[in-house]
């Protein structure tokens, strides 16, 4: 334990005497983010004594634990030796979250510009962004916020020169190779190109988050107004489920 | 009734924090001074994890409507009651219509934390995700997810049945200009130049005023990196330290971003934590470099003054086997304690003098 990273995975930085930062790589990958996640599913069912929470980011996850009851060396040690039981637990645990969106007008106001950098219709890029399911890496920056990876690379854009003071709640965005949705009304600079009537983050809710890390969403078009309005009333309500798969 | 006369300066009702949501991007917030916390609790009777306030450099004057204990710890803002000057960090009594008024900064510490008897609560207080914390930008928990103002009024649950009262913490902490800082290195020293953790530990830095519950900004000798500032975003922790492009370290406290993008380079103690949540601005910190061993110990310290504390008023959990009344310690030679259940059951190692026993036992409420 030198408090540097090291290049054998799994690699462990110790954050302080009551945090370790275990380290499954050093990329953005799928590949990797799964493993992070899995291993965690495997940690939480082992039950060990003195954990407090576990967070997961893109290719790394921080074990917050009591040293006085659960030594530093005995969880590295702990960790090391659940390393590869996590075979094929990938398929068993895998939701997709539909999110319906609609693409477009003033809710994706962002969504010609897009189209203009991109050289490609509003059709396709409606068509492109919602045929992929993303996998949400991990989240952060504010309660809720997904980081999602798979963006195709034919909608890829820069983000806005100069960001919004307030993105409205719900805003399903692109940046670079990220896409996202903003789950309460926050700043931004990522281009807007829809806006999902569901409501993403309730601190009040049983589940506060209607996606957790590991989980997959896919954004639904909404065909109208209509459509979205009238899930906007019912998710306002406390009525509206999303599909999940 | 509790009625908030005036609201002093970020005044909010914290308790331990909301823990197990960071992995949906929610900080885990709590009491900054998480000693001063739990101490106020024990010398009221209540459970450790009981909502109080957390007041900054001015503390709020509050009338009370009952007979309940109090206690005020933290930083000294210079509490009295009805005009007289208290002490802090001892069980006190309040009657009806007395109030507790505070005269503000005096030089040690800026956090002040006051109990009562049963924990603050009525309308408009909100335990969200499992906790009373407020946590001001996502305006949830706590009193209508806010800052307390003037005129809010508050309420008092029940107090411990049969608790006494008289309780006092002997030596109390106390915070000054000139704090020095343990720290344990990483979890990225090898993303800065060799000469960055020996800046770190030999210069001294000031507390800016640019500081609050996210973190704590300072001003002193840039530390470089080697390969730039950024890494793909991960997790952080209470006390880490990172620093940006400018090459300013930032300690990270209760409220920070539960995932960033930046290096850091070493990670405060958890046992130093209070020293964190009293630090004035302006005044100057020093970092020391300890290891693991040493951090655990000083924190098992801690925790046996609390354990102490708490012991005097019986908040320990007690067993008995076949109805005997037993102690029972933990590898630490702690007596197992009320605060230690976060599961519901436990294997029990009972040693009967020749050989060790297991046995799964069930804690219910």
């Amino acid at each position: 334990m030198n408090g540097s990273l090291v290049n054998e995975y799994p690699g462990f930085a110790p954050m302080g005497d009551s945090a370790l930062m275990v380290i499954a790589g050093e990329s953005i990958s799928s590949d990797i983010n799964q493993k992070v996640h899995n291993i965690i599913s495997v940690i939480k069912k082992e039950n060990w004594p003195g954990i407090k929470e576990i967070v997961p980011t893109y290719s790394s996850f921080v074990i917050h634990f009591d040293p006085i009851t659960f030594s530093m060396e005995g969880l590295i040690e702990c960790v090391k030796n659940i390393w590869d039981s996590d075979t094929n637990f990938k398929d068993t645990n895998t939701r997709t979250v539909l999110i319906p969106t609609l693409y477009g007008s003033d809710c994706g106001p962002d969504l010609e510009s897009v189209s203009e950098l991109t050289d490609l219709s509003v059709e396709e890029v409606i068509d492109i962004h919602s045929k992929t399911d993303y996998l949400v890496y991990a989240l952060g920056f504010s309660p809720g916020f997904p980081y999602l990876g798979g963006l195709d690379s034919k909608i890829h854009c820069s983000r806005l020169e100069t960001p919004r003071v307030s993105v409205p709640q719900g805003s399903v965005a692109i940046a670079d190779s990220q896409t996202g949705v903003y789950p309460v009304s926050s700043p931004g600079g990522w281009r807007l190109i829809g806006r999902t009537p569901v409501v993403m983050f309730d601190p009040n809710r049983s589940s506060p988050s209607l996606v957790t890390p590991g989980d997959y969403i896919r954004f639904v078009p909404l065909e109208s107004k209509d459509e979205y309005t009238n899930i906007l009333e019912m998710s306002a309500e406390g009525k509206y489920e999303v599909e999940v798969q | 009734m509790i009625e908030i006369n005036k609201a002093g300066t970020l005044t909010t009702i914290q308790d331990a924090g909301r823990p197990g949501f960071q992995e949906l991007g929610v900080p885990e917030s709590g009491a900054l001074d998480n000693f001063a916390f739990r101490c106020a609790n024990i010398l009221v009777g209540n459970p450790e994890n009981t909502p109080v306030l957390e007041s900054v450099l001015f503390g709020p004057e509050v009338k009370f409507s009952e007979n309940i204990y109090i206690a005020i710890t933290g930083a000294n803002l210079g509490p009295s009651i009805d005009g007289n000057k208290v002490n802090m960090w001892e069980t006190l009594e309040v009657s009806p219509g007395s109030t507790l008024s505070f005269s503000g900064f005096t030089g040690n510490g800026i956090r002040a934390y006051l109990a009562i008897s049963g924990g603050f609560g009525g309308e408009g207080v909100e335990k969200v995700m499992n906790s009373y914390s407020t946590y001001v930008p996502g305006e949830f928990g706590g009193y209508e997810g806010r800052a307390l103002r003037d005129g809010d009024v508050l309420h008092t649950g029940i107090g411990l049945e049969g608790f006494k009262g008289g309780l006092s913490l002997e030596n109390p902490p106390s915070f000054g200009e000139d704090e020095l800082i343990r720290i344990i290195e990483g979890p990225q020293g090898d993303r800065f130049a060799e000469s960055a953790i020996h800046t770190l530990t030999s210069a001294s830095y000031e507390v800016t005023p640019n500081s609050d519950r996210m973190g704590c900004r300072l001003e002193g000798p840039v530390l470089e990196h080697v390969t730039g500032p950024d890494v793909i975003s991960d997790g952080n922790a209470f006390g880490v330290i990172q620093v940006p492009g400018d090459g300013k370290p930032i300690i990270l406290l209760a409220d920070r971003g539960t995932t960033g993008g930046y290096t850091k380079i070493a990670t405060v103690i958890t046992a130093d934590r209070s020293k964190l949540a009293q630090l004035m601005p302006g005044s100057s910190i020093t970092f020391e470099i300890i290891d693991q061993d040493k951090a655990v110990d000083l924190l098992r310290e801690q925790e046996k003054a609390l354990i102490a504390l708490s012991k005097i008023q019986g908040l320990q959990l007690k067993f008995k086997v076949d109805g005997v009344l037993v102690d029972v310690v933990d590898d630490n030679e702690r007596t197992f304690a009320v605060e230690d259940l976060e599961n519901t059951n436990y294997v029990v190692t009972v040693s009967d003098g020749v050989s060790d026993h297991q046995v799964r036992v069930d804690i219910s409420e």
